[in-house]
């Protein structure tokens, strides 16, 4: 795979005139630029809320654990100097639209969150999770999955949202106790989220 | 103080974070990742996820080779796969 990724980081670096990059993330990486960084001087009451909710995850703990194994990838959008999304996935999930076929399973997805609204006042930028996910689509093709992606997605308007506005389709399949939606993009669906 | 009252239920910014169960994960092969580069790993996980995927090597082991090897290696493999790195249309 590539780094930085050449696919579509367009929000940031076309229209916004932004450099952004994909890279792999590091362990030691992951602890300085995600787990020091992300919530340092976000008030306590504000990592509370449940959009907060992933202020508690331990990025640097998730990368040992992908460096072990080989069939997980774990990257970061990076620009103006710091990380601004970042990203673990599976290659070897199988798909639940048809079962027979490998696809990516994106496990962690999050974008940093000084670019969300409801915590920062006014966002760095917007498309990290688009990027990140163009990213996913594109290892995809490359491993001969055919761009095909599986997310569990978080119960969310705003986040159901976010895949709808994608192209994701929802299988009505769920995962654990929780029930998340298994949400799937098809082959042709990739494409137009990459721009091909 | 207390805590400010969330006005709405969102997450807004996080939009996955849950582990997939060994169960719905396609077996593969135990691969050492550690030592390969980014062109062996790809070239691992091609074979690791394409069974039927042959190619004599001069070594079975890829941290011997070249990059220019590898590199080779890698554009054979997404030939007889059919994979192509298209790019994407201008914006």
């Amino acid at each position: 795979m590539e780094y930085p990724c050449p696919c579509l980081i367009d929000d940031l670096v076309h229209r916004r005139g932004c450099q952004g990059a994909i890279e792999r993330l590091d362990p030691a990486s992951a602890k300085q630029r995600i787990d020091s960084a992300w919530w340092h001087g976000v008030p306590t009451n504000r990592r509370l809320q449940p959009y907060s909710y992933d202020s508690h995850w331990d990025w640097n703990a998730k990368c040992v654990g992908q460096a072990k194994d080989a069939m997980t990838e774990a990257v970061c959008l990076t620009a103006h100097g710091a990380v601004q999304g970042a990203m673990i996935y599976l290659l070897n999930a199988k798909s639940v639209v048809v079962p027979s076929m490998t696809c990516v399973y994106i496990s962690y997805l999050a974008s940093a969150p000084w670019n969300r609204i409801e915590v920062a006042e006014h966002p760095h930028i917007s498309g990290a999770g688009r990027a990140l996910l163009a990213h996913a689509t594109r290892h995809s093709r490359l491993l001969g999955l055919q761009g095909r992606v599986l997310v569990a997605s978080i119960k969310s308007k705003t986040a159901l949202g976010f895949y709808d506005s994608l192209g994701f389709l929802d299988t009505g399949e769920t995962l654990g106790e929780d029930r998340l939606p298994f949400l799937e993009l098809s082959p042709e669906m990739a494409r137009v989220l990459e721009g091909i | 103080m207390l805590p400010e009252r969330p006005t709405r239920k969102t997450t807004e910014g996080v939009f996955a974070g849950a582990k997939l169960p060994k169960s719905m994960r396609s077996r593969v092969g135990a691969i050492d990742p550690s030592g390969l580069d980014d062109v062996a790993l790809q070239i691992t996980r091609l074979l690791a996820l394409h069974e039927s995927l042959r190619f004599a090597f001069r070594t079975q082991d890829l941290r011997k080779l070249q990059m220019s090897e590898k590199r080779l290696l890698l554009a054979d493999m997404y030939e007889a796969l059919g994979i192509t790195d298209e790019p994407t249309r201008a914006r």
